[in-house]
């Protein structure tokens, strides 16, 4: 009989269990209960997911459910098991993972310092983007290129760099990479390379 | 002896990614602490309330002057007698999990001496909270009771923890400490193995680790 790494152990503590009582040589005083997981995974929303760290790609699994206020909130993250690649482990950054979805210290508004101030503001996204867009589109008109010194067809734009997305997941990284080629940049590059 | 679970923590497979530190403290929700660099990767200095698991590392000078590192697991032991439910004045305060044989701190060690208890055990383990309870690893036995995995066996990416009836681990690290002699490590040996749950499987004696948790 093939049985799942979760039957075989559910098998085996029962297994065990009896062995302890049924055959009454437990030395120790015990003592009995119904044990129930300390987070309710039975009912959580169970969300498959891949590590947004490094290329390794780890799958893991994760579990939400409400909170007091009705708002869902992640419960649990840990290695998913059916995952080919790590089949369940996890480096110590994975089993962090949980952190990355609760932490009081994460960012959740623009932050927005204006050349030459000290100080950061807050901006909401709907004065944020169009912002970020109107600069965007000011450089890329002002430094686009559609052809080099030698006369090669290049059309790029070069007073543009992208740093970041080292924590996007493969699709958003795909998307990511579109919208920048798409504008003509070459300088692309991640913030985690060392 | 009562069959139950143990664990088997292979230290020649260990890399000390700390994974299982941290899939501890996840499962277990447990809180940090604000910790300072000490020249080392060993984070935190010492076990605490909130930390129950915990890679220590040691750099040692062998005799042929070459230098090795060693990493060992700190966690309870779960012994198969427990001293630290043996200083109890309190029943109940400390138990003994049936089905996997894990040594339970309850909410009533809030009414025992905390320096008793943690002087009765070899290990150095019991850390009192700021609740008054005292603490250390469970063995994620609710994990254990619905059949997963604790949360640090899992998480271990090179199988360095192994977890399973006791019969069966005590089968394997048997069989792993002859494959490890074996291979150029004569003196080889398994901590402990008929007291604890825990079993340590080290490669080199035991003074090139650190086995105690007590400063110094």
């Amino acid at each position: 009989m093939l049985l799942t790494r979760r039957e075989f152990l559910k098998t085996s503590a029962v297994t065990a269990g009896v062995a302890i009582t049924g055959m009454g040589f437990a030395l120790h005083p015990v003592e009995a209960h119904a044990v129930e997981l300390r987070k309710n995974l039975e009912e959580a929303t169970r969300t498959t997911t891949i590590c947004p760290y490094c290329a390794v790609g780890c799958g893991f699994v994760v579990d939400s459910a409400e909170d007091a206020s009705g708002k869902m909130v992640v419960i649990n993250i840990e290695g998913d098991s059916e995952h080919p690649i790590n089949q369940g482990t996890a480096c110590s950054k994975g089993s962090s993972l949980y952190q990355l979805a609760n932490n009081e210290n994460r960012l959740t508004t623009v932050r927005y310092r204006a050349a030459g101030a000290a100080e950061w503001q807050e901006l909401s996204w709907e004065e944020a983007i169009p912002m970020i867009a109107q600069r965007i589109k000011d450089t890329r008109d002002a430094t686009f290129k559609t052809v080099n010194a030698a006369g090669r067809t290049v059309n790029r734009t070069l007073g543009i760099g992208s740093l970041g997305s080292a924590a996007l997941d493969n699709e958003e990284c795909w998307l990511y990479q579109k919208f920048l080629r798409a504008l003509g940049l070459v300088y692309i590059e991640h913030q985690a390379r060392n | 002896m009562a069959n139950g679970k143990s664990y088997l923590c292979d230290t020649t497979k260990c890399i000390a990614c700390r994974s299982c530190q941290v899939a501890c403290k996840q499962w277990n929700e447990l809180d940090t602490l604000h910790t300072s660099n000490r020249g080392t990767y060993e984070n935190p200095h010492d076990l605490a309330w909130c930390c129950w698991t915990l890679i220590r590392f040691k750099e040692t000078e062998r005799p042929d002057g070459t230098l090795a590192w060693d990493f060992l697991r700190n966690s309870c032991r779960h012994c198969m007698d427990a001293p630290c439910k043996q200083a109890t004045e309190h029943e109940g305060s400390i138990t003994i999990d049936a089905e996997t044989g894990a040594v339970i701190f309850n909410e009533g060690t809030k009414d025992e001496s905390y320096s008793k208890i943690r002087l009765a055990c070899p290990f150095d383990n019991p850390r009192q909270g700021p609740d008054g309870q005292l603490y250390k690893c469970v063995m994620c036995y609710d994990r254990v009771h619905n059949g997963e995995l604790p949360a640090c066996v899992k998480a271990c990416p090179t199988d360095a923890l192994t977890f399973g009836d006791r019969d069966v681990i005590l089968a394997a690290a048997e069989a792993r400490l002859e494959e490890v002699k074996a291979d150029g490590f004569p003196n080889a040996t398994i901590l402990d193995k008929r007291d604890v749950r825990l079993l340590l499987l080290l490669a080199d004696p035991a003074s090139y680790y650190v086995l105690n948790t007590r400063d110094g």
